[in-house]
């Protein structure tokens, strides 16, 4: 039966839960997570930037997205958002469902398509990049040539038991891309066990960082810089696939703040970060219309 | 407050109750408890008795039944009355004491006490636990005490709800020999001083005869005799009771004739005479020898009804037998005897010394002669097993 | 630092809301008996055993605005439950109820039936019976529920991504922070905040060990 001295009991420590409620309560007031649906300010010469909006943007802008947000805060100083990475084709859909995201910078023109579809924006998308291939060997028994095709080529063939990675061509534009580039130089498709898809780009990359694939394709953009000094980069020629064209769409209920990124992004000033970054120029007076 | 059915029953501020119901388990049960009387009921396990028990202090339901308390209606099904178990004043000492664990002795008793102001519940706690012999032991934790004063704790938390009704279910039977008997002796002194009914559930017949005054023999859910212990135990009305008591030495018979002083039965193959009987002759008996009645040719024998061997000229209800067993029990000798022509055997036990210049080894013949007025007859019933 | 607060108060809040109704549920279902009562504790089972992705998808698909039960949501909260904060503590609660009940029911079903037998005629009526008699004895179990749900929550991935969509301040928690940490390499970060939650879970876990310990001491 019970043991000498008093145990916990609700009513000893029910007082002490109360209180604990209570701090968490005040500390739930202070933030302000209401604010998710921006104010409807009409004033767009008033740049009231007081309020950071939510932006969906593709994971392949990741790497780029610091030096970005430098730079367009050199011009519009105070614009800060909040961005959540993601696949465009899973942020467009979260989108659809109600998802407080102002933005979408997508990698895949689908995605916009399928925001188009909707009544939730009425704007014409813009273009802004375009996406390049890049393919990321581990540099041990790496052969001489600078050409992406011929050094793929060549890995797979002499090692039998070399693997390459690439992001998951049924949902990642970039996926599909590199799906071309093998289609294109007759690897595909390979033989069984010789293909690891990744879920997404990320972790495409992480499966030859860490040692478990010898070869990868994945977004340039994701290995422009940073890199481990044993792996090697090489560009893939992007006449090998389909273009991955970088749009963007803003939607109605957007805040002057998203707004001005936005125009800023599509704009010619933006094309410098991007090009650093490891992206293509936006084919010239070819932003789609659908 | 007259109840709704039957007749107010005279005894009215003791306990009667009538149960009855046909499932989860069969219920035929009537009994009544004056204020200051000990009633026990007595049966074998499954027989019900524990649930009659809980239906008293309102914890189980009954498909019909009247409870009359102290005064007060508990249950009434036919108006479809009943007072729910916590506003009855029961007091109720569980077979595993039930004592809760988290509180200390004197919150045990205290937590019982909702009918006193709070001021009043310590001093009165204290006064309970006195007379239980438990002062001083109030801040213990009842997980550090023995169970003797676990269960004398569980007394006084039964008593100190300042019960209408004292139900005891097997409360001793958790405890071992010697406490028990300590616990017996205190029970009935303090019973002294309880103007209220009390009801023992138990199997051990022991404390049957130590504690209680009136008895209620239940099997099966029925009652099947009650009335004082003495009488119960002594006079049992069938065979199944008899059993139930533990009585041995029962024995199928048939009535040959009977007068007005003694009558005759075939037992087996001889003849034994027993007392007078009312029933037709060739009727079937069950003959009930207690062992008081037995007295063992050559035998010493110290006891008061030696005084009647000089009345047993005639060699009347004399059984040869030979021994099967003998057993010593402390300073009696537990002796089976085989009864050739009956054919059983009889059991008795005898002090020693009596029987100690005699052959006892197991085949050695012996004659034993039985009492006539000592027998008990019982008709047998045809719903017996 | 943000991501940790949204963590702990949707823990706190999910704790606070869940327990005393895993308290009712849990308590009826060890009490009572009745034919289907297999079936209740089966479906409350559930979230236990279905992945993530499958409860969020029936979480999103029933909480959208456009469905029903979604749309009456909204009406309630001002705003959609999808990707919010609020939306999050549903998810959360449902996910967690087996966490709570489980405990709480096997706590209950502990007890020995003469307790209540005793405080019933001690002179308790139902309230002071659960207050002074049940919920003291059965507290290791209310408590273990308790901790099981916070640690549980301050881990909780799949459905929170689902149903809350990773939004910086509103619903990126620190596990959803992490995996996004993980996926920008920023191993450092992630390692912090992994340390973080680590810590804290084997606290809550702890707590879990130490009521349950002291219930060992305490039976009968």
């Amino acid at each position: 039966m019970a043991p000498a001295g008093a145990p916990l009991y609700p009513h000893r420590t029910l007082p002490w839960g109360l209180l604990l409620l209570f701090l968490v309560a005040v500390l739930r007031a202070g933030n302000t997570h209401a604010d998710t649906r921006p104010a409807e300010e009409s004033t767009i010469t008033d740049m009231a930037f007081d309020v950071a909006p939510a932006i969906a943007v593709a994971s392949s802008l990741r790497a780029v997205w610091p030096a970005l947000t430098v730079a367009w805060q050199a011009e519009l100083p105070d614009l800060t958002v909040r961005p959540t990475f993601g696949a465009s084709h899973t942020l467009a859909r979260q989108m659809q469902r109600g998802a407080p995201f102002e933005m979408l910078l997508s990698a895949d023109a689908e995605a916009i398509a399928l925001l188009q579809a909707t009544e939730l924006t009425s704007t014409a998308p813009a273009d802004y990049a375009t996406g390049r291939l890049a393919l990321v060997q581990r540099s041990a028994g790496s052969s001489a040539t600078a050409d992406a095709l011929e050094r793929l080529t060549q890995q797979l063939g002499d090692d039998s038991h070399s693997r390459l990675a690439i992001p998951d061509p049924q949902h990642a534009p970039y996926g599909q891309a590199a799906r071309d580039v093998l289609v294109q130089a007759a690897l595909w498709p390979l033989a069984p066990g010789r293909l690891v898809v990744g879920e997404n780009a990320a972790q495409t990359l992480q499966f030859v960082y860490s040692g478990a694939v010898d070869a990868a394709l994945v977004p340039l953009s994701l290995v422009v810089q940073r890199v481990p000094t044993d792996i090697a980069i090489h560009v893939v020629d992007a006449a090998l696939h389909e273009p991955l064209t970088h749009r963007l769409v803003v939607l109605d209920s957007a805040s002057p703040a998203t707004r001005a990124l936005a125009v800023w992004l599509a704009d010619t000033s933006a094309r410098a970060e991007f090009t650093d970054a490891g992206f293509g120029p936006v084919p010239s007076g070819d932003t789609a219309r659908e | 407050m007259k109840p709704a059915t039957g007749q107010h029953d005279s005894a009215c501020d003791g306990l009667l109750v009538r149960l009855q119901q046909a499932s989860p388990i069969p219920l035929d049960i009537e009994l009544q408890c004056k204020r200051g009387e000990l009633h026990a009921i007595c049966g074998p396990s499954g027989s019900g008795k524990s649930s009659v028990l809980r239906i008293i202090a309102g914890l189980r339901r009954v498909e019909r039944g009247l409870i009359h308390c102290g005064g007060k209606r508990w249950l009434d099904t036919a108006s479809k009355h009943c007072t729910p178990a916590h506003r009855r004043r029961i007091g109720l000492v569980f077979q595993d004491y039930a004592l809760f664990p988290h509180l200390s002795v004197r919150r045990n008793l205290m937590l019982a006490m909702n009918h006193l102001p709070r001021h009043r519940r310590m001093p009165r706690a204290e006064a309970i636990l006195a007379r239980v012999n438990m002062q001083g032991f109030g801040d213990r934790q009842p997980g550090t005490l023995s169970g003797g004063q676990r269960q004398r704790v569980a007394l006084a938390r039964a008593l100190a709800r300042d019960p209408d009704v004292l139900l005891l279910d097997e409360p001793f039977s958790a405890v071992d020999q010697q406490t028990r008997r300590r616990l017996y002796r205190e029970l009935a002194g303090l019973r002294r001083s309880l103007d209220i009914p009390m009801i023992l559930v138990t199997h051990d017949l022991q404390e049957v005869q130590q504690l209680a005054d009136s008895l209620t023999i239940i099997h099966r859910g029925r009652t099947r005799q009650h009335g004082s212990v003495d009488s119960v135990v002594r006079f049992p009305d069938d065979h199944l009771t008899a059993r139930l008591l533990g009585h041995q030495n029962l024995f199928r018979a048939t009535l040959i004739a009977s007068t007005t002083h003694k009558s005759r039965f075939a037992v087996g193959e001889t003849i034994l005479s027993g007392p007078p009987c009312e029933l037709p002759p060739g009727h079937p008996v069950t003959l009930l020898i207690p062992p008081s009645a037995i007295h063992v040719q050559g035998a010493v024998d110290a006891r008061a009804h030696a005084a009647h061997t000089a009345k047993l000229s005639e060699p009347e209800n004399r059984l040869d037998g030979r021994v099967r067993d003998s057993l010593a029990l402390g300073d009696d000798l537990s002796l089976r005897l085989w009864l050739e022509k009956v054919p059983k055997s009889l059991r008795f036990r005898m002090p020693r010394q009596s029987l100690q210049h005699l052959d006892l080894t197991p085949g050695a013949a012996l004659q034993v002669q039985v009492l006539p007025e000592a027998v008990h007859v019982m008709g047998v019933i045809d719903s017996e097993t | 630092m943000s991501e940790f607060w949204l963590s702990l108060k949707i823990a706190a809040w999910t704790t606070a809301l869940l327990v005393p109704f895993a308290l009712y549920v849990g308590r009826w279902l060890a009490m009572s008996r009745f034919r289907g009562r297999a079936w209740i504790e089966a479906a409350l089972l559930l979230p236990l055993v279905l992945p993530p992705t499958v409860v969020g998808y029936y979480l999103l698909v029933t909480l959208s605005p456009t469905a029903p039960l979604g749309a009456l949501a909204t009406q309630l909260f001002g705003t959609p439950l999808v990707f919010s904060f609020e939306g999050l503590i549903v998810a959360s609660l449902i996910v967690n109820i087996p966490f709570a009940v489980q405990p709480i029911q096997q706590a209950f079903s502990a007890m020995p039936p003469d307790m209540r037998e005793a405080a019933q005629v001690s002179g308790l009526g139902r309230l002071r019976t659960f207050w002074w008699i049940e919920l003291p004895l059965c507290w290791s179990g209310v408590f273990g529920a308790a901790a099981l749900v916070f640690a549980h929550t301050l881990g909780e991935f799949g459905v929170v991504l689902m149903v809350g969509g990773n939004i910086e301040g509103v619903t990126r928690t620190l596990s959803i922070a992490i995996y996004d940490d993980v996926q920008a390499f920023d191993m450092r970060a992630a390692g912090a905040s992994s340390l973080a939650l680590v810590v804290f879970s084997m606290l809550a876990l702890a707590a879990v060990r130490f009521a349950t310990a002291r219930s060992i001491k305490s039976a009968p």
